[in-house]
């Protein structure tokens, strides 16, 4: 099942006795889980009618214990079971869960979230079987306007969907990150009905900033769509298309002297010393650097020196060159740019 | 600083406060005891930052000062001793510490006493007088529904209702819950309701005296004098579940049984029960009641007869076996009332004859049946 389709059955609050909630998008999980348990237990009773355990802390038997518990307060009891994949990994475990599954307690809800759910073994395959399934993955870009607009009507707003495209824009797909933006905005335009572009400029725009550190990263990531992100986001808050040049040219000029053999030999510290950065970074630029060739670096730095003649010698759009920069980092050519310099 | 003391007295002191010493911290220093002499009189504090302790003790001062030290050598050392008078000597400038007896010298190293946490200051707000032994049969009768659920943190302690004439206490772990109420225990102007962590009841229980003790509160702590020794413990600043809402008031089935009988019974059968869930299945009839298990895994299984006092309609009711035991445990009268009401509410249990100004609750959740 979609969250989508959970959320028409939490409106009837018409839920299964065991409930798995799956996938990469935690921030619906833990929405689900919470949706289940307000709709369920009552604040009242909370003490007494809702355990809330994680897997790698505690015994199956004690779960099961609980779950076979009939509620102290109120009519129903939920059992949540945070990383329910580290609770079963023994035999005995998986049967007694198999066991509950076959003949669940009618008031309880047993509430399972696992972020590594392998649906080929046991105790999945069963869950698969006799549990409602959750699968909570990541909207695509498409599906996140509208995603923001729903959450504003159910926080009791409207929001513009430029308002919503623009809030996507800034703060990316991650609906955790969304979710605090639009708090924001929430306290931002106080009584107004309506969240218009401008809203969205002036608090997201004004508190959600990136720095050159960020951009280096997505960008030894090789990651355009992010790096371009980002990139759009540093330029709109004012920063300089020269200063980020000059951070870029001493990131590749880092990956540069890492490429050397003798370099990479030598121990940790030192190789964080010759480079100049801390050591506590180094793992992460090595990474970086073996998805980067020789022949990758030098059209980097060819790519850098054509935008940075482009920036100080020609009336072309700043952003226009800075896209193509990033571009031309990440796929390693530099022709984009040194085709407009002749460099 | 230097103090003559016999071990035999200082050993009594020391296993007063040992207690709140934490066996491992994160800072050591709250691995030691504080050592502070003013002329005749040594004042020993211990705390793990939640709870302290300090107890003075008499002995011939020589030389006032204060000084930390590790409280597991020391306590080794001294229980190692003979009852012999033994000369504490402390160089404070080197933080080093030597015992003399007549026989040995035993030299450890301390910490400097501005390392070790102030003791919090106590501004009693009230103060109620409390006997000894209403003390700790009052904690021993309930400690053991304490809740451990670190995300429960209203749970992990003891409720403590103070009214004008009843003190009354709660507990519960979410499925089990002990509640005393205490009367003519004199009036008292205090009027408030606290949660003290279930370690600070524990060490209350061992250290209450014979005789007048004494609990002060203020709006974050909570201190317990017995003769002298103090305990002093910050309360739970949660709000406690409203427990009241979750004690039935119309369970009409009445069981009345021997508790020795029942507790046999439950304890010879529970042998046989799931390890998994510890079930055991209660069969009512009239004036019988049956306790069985059966173990799926191992096909074992067992059942008793207990004779008993009921005349309501037949039922069949299910419980964890270990909750029943610790219940029945830790009721000290000849027979015990269960009252009930279907197989899936819960079970009030209470002493058949309660203790004169005691009023003694205890509930337990019934489990499913065939799990």
């Amino acid at each position: 099942m979609t969250y989508g389709e959970f959320q028409q059955i939490a409106q009837k609050k018409a839920f299964a006795p065991v409930s798995l909630f799956y996938g990469e998008e935690d921030f619906l999980i833990e929405e689900g889980v919470r949706t289940i348990v307000e709709s369920v237990v009552d604040v009242s009773a909370r003490g007494f009618d809702l355990d809330v355990v994680d897997g790698s802390k505690v015994e199956a038997r004690d779960v099961i214990a609980h779950a076979s518990s009939f509620p102290m307060m109120g009519a129903k009891r939920v059992v949540v079971v945070k990383e329910f994949e580290k609770l079963v990994g023994s035999e005995t475990a998986k049967e007694l869960f198999a066991s509950y599954l076959s003949n669940p307690l009618s008031s309880t809800h047993l509430v399972l979230v696992s972020s590594e759910p392998d649906f080929r073994r046991k105790p999945f395959t069963d869950l698969k079987k006799k549990a409602e399934l959750i699968e909570c993955k990541p909207l695509y870009d498409n599906q996140v306007p509208s995603w923001i607009a729903q959450r504003v009507r159910l926080m009791g707003k409207e929001a513009h969907p430029e308002a919503c495209r623009l809030l996507q824009a800034y703060v990316g797909n991650s609906l955790r990150s969304i979710q605090n933006e639009l708090e924001k905005i929430f306290i931002f335009i106080g009584d107004k009905k309506e969240i218009m572009p401008e809203d969205v400029t002036s608090v997201v725009g004004a508190t959600k900033g990136f720095t050159v550190f960020e951009l280096q990263n997505v960008v030894g990531r090789k990651d355009p769509k992010e790096s371009l992100r980002i990139l759009e986001r540093m330029i709109v808050a004012g920063q300089s298309p020269q200063m980020i040049i000059v951070m870029l040219t001493r990131f590749f000029t880092q990956l540069w002297k890492l490429s050397d053999p003798k370099l990479r030999r030598s121990p940790e510290a030192e190789i964080a010393r010759e480079i100049g950065i801390s050591p506590y970074f180094l793992k992460q630029h090595l990474a970086f650097s073996s998805g980067f060739s020789v022949e990758h670096l030098e059209n980097a730095f060819k790519a850098l020196l054509a935008a940075d003649t482009l920036l100080k010698s020609t009336s072309l759009d700043p952003h226009l060159v800075m896209d193509l920069l990033v571009v031309s980092l990440i796929s390693g050519t530099a022709e984009p740019l040194t085709n407009r310099t002749g460099i | 600083m230097k103090f003559i003391v016999t071990s035999s007295e200082l050993q009594k002191a020391l296993t007063k406060i040992s207690g709140v010493v934490p066996s491992k911290s994160t800072l050591p220093i709250l691995e030691n005891i504080l050592f502070d002499l003013t002329k005749n009189t040594l004042k020993l504090s211990a705390t793990d930052l939640e709870v302290s302790m300090s107890a003075t003790i008499e002995v011939k001062g020589a030389e006032d000062g204060k000084i930390a030290v590790p409280a597991k050598r020391l306590m080794e050392t001294i229980r190692a001793l003979p009852d012999i008078q033994l000369v504490f000597h402390a160089d404070l400038s080197a933080n080093r510490i030597k015992m003399i007896t007549e026989t040995g010298e035993y030299v450890l190293m301390g910490e400097a006493s501005d390392e070790f946490p102030t003791i919090p200051q106590f501004k009693a707000e009230e103060k109620l007088s409390l006997s000894g032994d209403l003390l700790r049969r009052m904690i021993n009768r309930m400690i053991f529904a304490v809740s451990t659920d670190e995300l429960r943190p209203a749970m992990t302690g003891m409720l403590l209702q103070v009214r004008e004439t009843e003190l009354r206490a709660v507990v519960t772990d979410g499925h089990r819950l002990v509640r005393i109420n205490y009367t003519g225990i004199g009036k008292m102007k205090l009027k408030k309701d606290i949660i003290v962590p279930a370690k600070a009841m524990s060490l209350v229980s061992r250290s209450a005296e014979e005789g007048e003790n004494t609990m002060a509160v203020d709006t974050t702590h909570v201190q317990f004098t017995f003769g002298n020794t103090t305990l002093t413990s910050r309360v739970i600043e949660e709000a406690y579940p409203n427990y009241e809402a979750v004690i039935p008031l119309d369970n009409d089935k009445k069981l009345t049984v021997s508790r020795d009988l029942l507790l046999a019974a439950v304890r010879r059968v529970a042998l046989y029960s799931s390890s998994t869930t510890h079930q055991i299945r209660c069969t009512l009839k009239k004036n019988e009641l049956r306790v069985s298990a059966e173990d799926m895994d191992f096909g074992g299984e067992a059942k008793e007869k207990v004779v008993c006092d009921y005349s309501a309609e037949d039922m069949e009711i299910g419980f964890n076996s270990t909750y029943l035991i610790d219940i029945l445990s830790h009721i000290d009268s000849d027979e015990v009332e269960f009252r009930l009401s279907s197989a899936v509410r819960a079970a009030i249990v209470t002493p058949a004859k309660q203790k004169p100004n005691e009023d003694l609750l205890m509930l337990v959740m019934p489990m499913r049946l065939n799990v």
